[in-house]
């Protein structure tokens, strides 16, 4: 059951501040692939990628390569091969880039490669070169998630979860960023993303989910669903599936 | 008359440096952990009674003693994050940052009373070579001890400045105060750093206590007075600036050597207290402080 | 508890009383070293008052100030200055001391109000200082002579009730025993009184209680003069006992600190939570000195005092008072069941359906608060930005009496910003906002709240240390005058959300729906006349979606009008009459749901790009 999903999550419910943000969601995210979650605001998309990665507490399975997560704390999740890149960016303000980046590899296993993670990242996002020693709060919204993403690859994870990873971008930014993500998913790393816009989220993924009020409205292979007439509707939550 | 206020700077100046040290302490720990130490003020005088009795027992130098001081000094604030503090953290209540406050308030009156119990009220002071030697800058005396005092303060922030800069570790303390979250993320265990930031705080007394110690009383009760000063600096120079901690000490210093000239020691103490009252009202990011959230 | 258990629990606690009481006489008769137990008596019953003073303002509200011993020096030094320089008795110097903390607290107060948690607590210390540190400097203030640090002394004369002097201990005794009665029953009075409630409620959330329309800094400073005039009553009681005053023994932060201890240790929070901590730290504190060695020591019982904080703040945080109570009720109830036989069987507590609506419309009776002539809520070109980010820009929405509007849109749009503007808890920069046919710009939120406008927040913040009826009431008691009435209508509004069967619970223990009606409940006891609901159905299971629906429909009919904001698409198109759809801080939309929601603009900013598939 599990084979060939690296992350396979079940029934998760998420209770915080008295409001029950998620309630029994499964998705499942094959090796290699690029899964897309989908929802208007609310819908518990974040909360969703938050209870993966441990920032917040949940109820049900998690599993990750084979093992369950429940209890591994958060800290210890990178080691896996489990990255996560907030909404927001949510750099560390006033460090420069490059701290930044050492930050991202700052684990003992992964120093030893240091350099030559610097020097992936920086073929992918070429202007990370020039701003090495600018503080991280003084740059534009598209470079800042240059470097938050940048940042999780130091890491060099297996798996990597974007969360709103276009939000407040250019249309030429969300581009590039897309051209990258394409890029390491052919390197190998699996990802897991969440938009707001549905046609976009569809085009760069192999498989999607509607999130509607903390539950899954709709689910399926990408080019499925971008055929289904009712997908705005059913995005929207004037339907149900 | 002027020259008389250059002097009475100047000597401030000098103990600025110890007023620094203390109030860096302070601001890693409240960088780091949004949380205010109490204790601060009692583990420096413990440290001086480390370096004082090292002196006595062992006619260790004082300036030597950080070798002995700083490891176990360390090991004390590791522990005490360990054991006092991180159970209060892991409590999410709603009037939670209190209880740190009160927590360390009551380990500093224990260890502040217990020291009385046991070391006695009396005033104890080293006497080294340099407790008084002075030297001569023009027509200005410069006090040596107090002198060492500031080359301890000038050389302690640039290493502490290095560490937290240039190092893994160093890098990690800072991340984790000014984004835990997203240092967890990045396999930082935040936990662990809290505990290093506070034995590394605890540790930096025993430089401060080797710098006072030739010139200034070894005391239960020093720690209270220096702890006060050390709040007002901090506010001053602005939480969470390492730097304006340091100028904040020296200007605080200054400041009091000037005042010390016109009128009694205990007026600068108002002036102070005036001014760090006035600081919390319009500007708690102090002068060099930097937001955070 | 029952009748016979009151009762009981009367009896035992007058004769509490009245064993405290018979001590001083009792020891003269009985231990041949009196004096020393009288004396510590008396220290204890000092502390005692000190601390419940102090936790009128600390405990009740929150507020830990470590500077409290300056009104202890305010109140010694006044009555002393007024009897060495006058001649005035010291009883009648006492109420003066009391009146110059009490000012002395006004002072102080609206400055260190402002800041929070350990910001005031360093402040009041700073404050604190700067009165010890200045009288030790000043030898005479406008030629009344205080002499620094070398202090006054009272001449003793004897037996003598005028000027407070007794030659024997016991007299000493009666007087702090009188004294901290009155404190105790004034202490009791605040937590029993509207003032204790909105004191409780404060300590747990103050905006949300300035949204309820209490003036919060009214309410502390009301506290503090309180709580100073009572510390500097107990300043007075203490030169009298030890006829000699410096600044440094009265304005001691020692002494702060002791008393900070003590109701730490007791319970803060409790009116005789104070009383225990001082019953076990003041003969603690004694023992360990002479098991130290002797008062040559003057510090050995702070070992153990700050051995006792760490100790209690880590393992009972609430202090003892708790299970002190806990055990008394139990005593009280075996001594009832010993008297008059077994308690009858309380019919157990029945499972109440989810929804237990009264029938009808207007059944909340809020129909007339809401009618005659209400005008709408207009914003007007608004706008507010934030640093580079744009909050708000020349919107303009209007809410007509009676109407249900739906406020839709991304996250980042605005719309908890127009909900801020609104209550006041944030300004236009430019624009007006009028409500009731006036301008509520600039108004503060606790009296835009009394004029009718009420809201509920997106995370739900109950009070959670305080029941679920007491939440309730914290919001009705600006509009009544009595506690009975506030809890009556309390009940009736938690009646209508359907919390009957919650009524005692501590609202930390509630549900995510049942805490969603709670604040529902609350925001109604304002007989607002505009509910401003912010994701009402956010966080809800299914199951609890159409009761809420119906609470909303049920709202509706007491002729509240409504601006929601909403999420959930499906709910909002059935329940508003009107939605508005913000984007980026403007309005982009304005017009019936059905309209609004099938606009390609608005799909393609909610959806992104799929009507180009069509």
């Amino acid at each position: 059951m599990w084979e060939g999903q690296l992350l396979c999550v079940k029934n998760l419910t998420v209770h915080y501040g008295g409001y029950l943000a998620l309630s029994e969601v499964s998705l499942e995210v094959g090796q290699g692939k690029i899964v897309c979650v989908m929802g208007a605001n609310g819908s518990g998309k974040s909360t969703l990628l938050n209870a993966v990665s441990g920032l917040i507490e949940s109820s049900g399975e998690i599993v990750f390569d084979g093992r369950s997560l429940q209890g591994v704390p958060t800290h210890e999740r990178l080691a896996l091969g489990l990255a996560h890149v907030l909404e927001r960016r949510r750099l560390f303000p006033f460090m420069t880039v490059s701290e930044n980046l050492l930050l991202g590899a700052y684990l003992p296993s992964r120093r030893s490669e240091r350099a030559r993670s610097l020097a992936w990242v920086e073929s992918l996002f070429p202007v990370l070169r020039e701003r090495r020693r600018q503080l991280a709060h003084s740059l534009s919204g598209g470079e800042q998630q240059q470097v938050a993403i940048a940042r999780a690859l130091m890491g060099n994870p297996r798996f990597l979860m974007l969360d709103e990873p276009f939000l407040g971008l250019s249309p030429k930014m969300v581009k590039e960023i897309s051209e990258v993500i394409r890029s390491i998913h052919r390197d190998g790393v699996t990802i897991l993303f969440n938009e707001q816009s549905v046609l976009h989220s569809l085009e760069l993924s192999d498989r999607g989910y509607i999130l509607e009020s903390g539950r899954v409205a709709l689910s399926g292979a990408s080019t499925e669903l971008l055929a289904d007439p009712r997908l705005h509707n059913i995005y929207m939550g004037l339907a149900t599936a | 008359m002027t020259e008389l206020l250059i002097q009475g700077a100047l000597s401030g100046l000098l103990i600025g440096g110890v007023y620094g040290l203390i109030a860096l302490g302070l601001n890693l720990v409240f960088g780091t952990m949004r949380v205010i130490n109490f204790a601060q003020g009692t583990l420096l005088m413990l440290a001086m009674f480390m370096a004082y009795w090292l002196h006595v027992l062992t006619g260790l130098h004082p300036y030597l003693s950080p070798l002995v001081t700083v490891p176990v000094l360390f090991g004390l604030g590791y522990a005490i994050q360990v054991m006092l503090i991180t159970p209060l953290l892991a409590r999410e209540k709603a009037r939670e940052p209190m209880s740190v406050l009160l927590m360390t308030l009551g380990l500093a009156i224990l260890l502040e009373n217990l020291a009385l119990m046991l070391f006695r009220a009396d005033y104890k002071t080293v006497q080294v070579g340099e407790t008084n030697a002075v030297w001569f800058l023009g027509d200005y005396i410069v006090s040596v001890s107090r002198f060492w005092a500031l080359v301890a303060l000038l050389a302690t922030v640039t290493a502490l400045w290095a560490f937290l800069h240039h190092t893994d570790l160093g890098r990690a303390i800072r991340a984790v105060g000014q984004d835990r979250q997203v240092a967890r993320l990045l396999g930082i265990n935040d936990r662990v750093i809290y505990n290093y930031a506070f034995g590394i705080s605890t540790a930096l007394m025993g430089i401060a206590a080797a710098a006072l110690v030739p010139f200034y009383y070894t005391h239960p009760a020093v720690g209270t007075s220096f702890l006060l000063k050390a709040f007002v600096i901090v506010i001053l120079g602005g939480l969470g600036s390492m730097p304006g901690a340091a100028l904040g000490g020296l200007a605080v210093g200054a400041i009091e050597g000037v005042i010390g000239i016109w009128t009694q020691a205990a007026v600068a103490q108002i002036l102070l207290f005036a001014v760090f009252v006035g600081m919390l009202f319009f500007r708690p990011a102090g002068l060099l402080g930097v937001e955070r959230k | 508890m029952r009748i016979e258990e009151r009762r009981i629990a009367i009896v035992l606690g007058l004769s509490v009383a009245l064993l405290f009481a018979l001590f001083p006489p009792a020891a003269r008769a009985l231990l041949s070293d009196h004096a020393y137990w009288i004396q510590i008596y008396i220290w204890i019953l000092f502390f005692a008052m000190c601390a419940t003073a102090w936790n009128i303002i600390g405990g009740f509200a929150g507020q830990y100030s470590f500077g409290h011993a300056a009104f202890l020096g305010i109140g010694a030094y006044t009555s002393t200055l007024l009897y060495l320089n006058l001649g005035i008795s010291p009883w009648l110097g006492m109420i003066a001391g009391g009146i110059v903390a009490a000012l002395a607290g006004a002072v102080i107060s609206y400055p260190c109000f402002r800041l929070r948690g350990a910001f005031f607590s360093l402040a009041t210390i700073a404050f604190a200082e700067m009165l010890r540190v200045g009288g030790e400097l000043t030898d005479s203030v406008f030629g009344i002579l205080i002499n620094g640090a070398r202090g006054l002394v009272i001449p003793p004369v004897g037996d003598n009730l005028s000027a407070l002097q007794f030659r024997d201990k016991e007299s000493y005794a009666y007087v702090i025993y009188g004294l901290l009665l009155l404190t105790l029953a004034v202490a009791f009075a605040v937590k029993h009184s509207r003032l204790g409630y909105y004191l409780a409620a404060i300590g747990d959330d103050e905006d949300a209680v300035k949204s309820l329309g209490t003036d919060t800094a009214r309410v502390k400073l009301v506290a503090l003069l309180v709580s100073a005039f009572f510390t500097a009553l107990a300043g007075s009681f203490y030169a009298q006992s030890v006829l000699f005053i410096t600044p440094t023994r009265t304005v001691s932060l020692d002494l702060s600190v002791q008393m900070v201890i003590m109701a730490v240790l007791g319970g803060l929070g409790s009116v005789f939570g104070p009383l225990l901590g001082a019953i076990i730290l003041v003969p603690v504190g004694e023992l360990t000195r002479a098991a130290l060695g002797g008062s040559t020591i003057q510090g050995a019982h702070l070992i153990v005092y700050g051995a006792l904080l760490m100790l209690v703040v880590r393992f009972v945080p609430r202090g003892i008072e708790g299970p002190v109570r806990q055990g008394c009720c139990r005593l009280v109830g075996l001594i009832a069941h010993a008297l008059h036989g077994p308690a009858p069987l309380r019919p157990a507590a029945v499972n109440a359906p989810i929804m237990q609506l009264p029938e009808g419309r207007g059944a909340l009776g809020l129909r007339a608060a809401a009618a005659g002539g209400a005008q709408p809520l207009s914003l007007s070109n608004v706008t507010l930005s934030f640093g580079g980010a744009v909050g708000v820009k020349q919107v303009t929405i209007e809410v007509r009496p009676g109407e249900v509007v739906g406020l839709i849109g991304p996250n980042g749009s605005g719309k908890t910003t127009i909900f801020n503007l609104v209550t006041g808890f944030l300004a236009p920069q430019s624009g007006s906002i009028h409500f009731a046919g006036r301008s509520i710009v600039g108004l503060p939120p606790h009296r835009i709240n009394l004029l009718g406008i009420a809201r509920t927040f997106q995370i739900v913040r109950p009070f959670i240390s305080m029941t679920v009826t007491e939440n309730v009431m914290v919001a009705a008691l600006p509009r009544c005058a009595t506690l009975s009435t506030a809890r009556t209508e309390a009940q009736r509004c938690l009646a209508f959300v359907g919390l009957s069967h919650r009524l005692d619970t501590i609202a930390d223990g509630l549900s995510t729906g049942e805490r969603k009606r709670l604040e529902l409940a609350r925001s109604l006891a304002t007989r607002p006349r505009l509910l401003l609901m912010d994701e009402v159905m956010g966080g809800l299971d299914q199951r609890s979606l159409p009761g809420m629906v119906e609470l909303v429909r049920r709202i509706r009919l007491e002729g509240i009008s409504l601006l929601i904001i909403e999420h959930n698409l499906k709910v909002i198109t059935d329940v508003a009459e009107r939605l508005v759809m913000l984007h980026l801080g403007e309005k982009i939309q304005d017009g019936p749901p059905i309209d609004v929601v099938s606009n390609p603009t608005v799909i393609d900013i909610y959806v992104g790009g799929t009507a180009a598939l069509r």
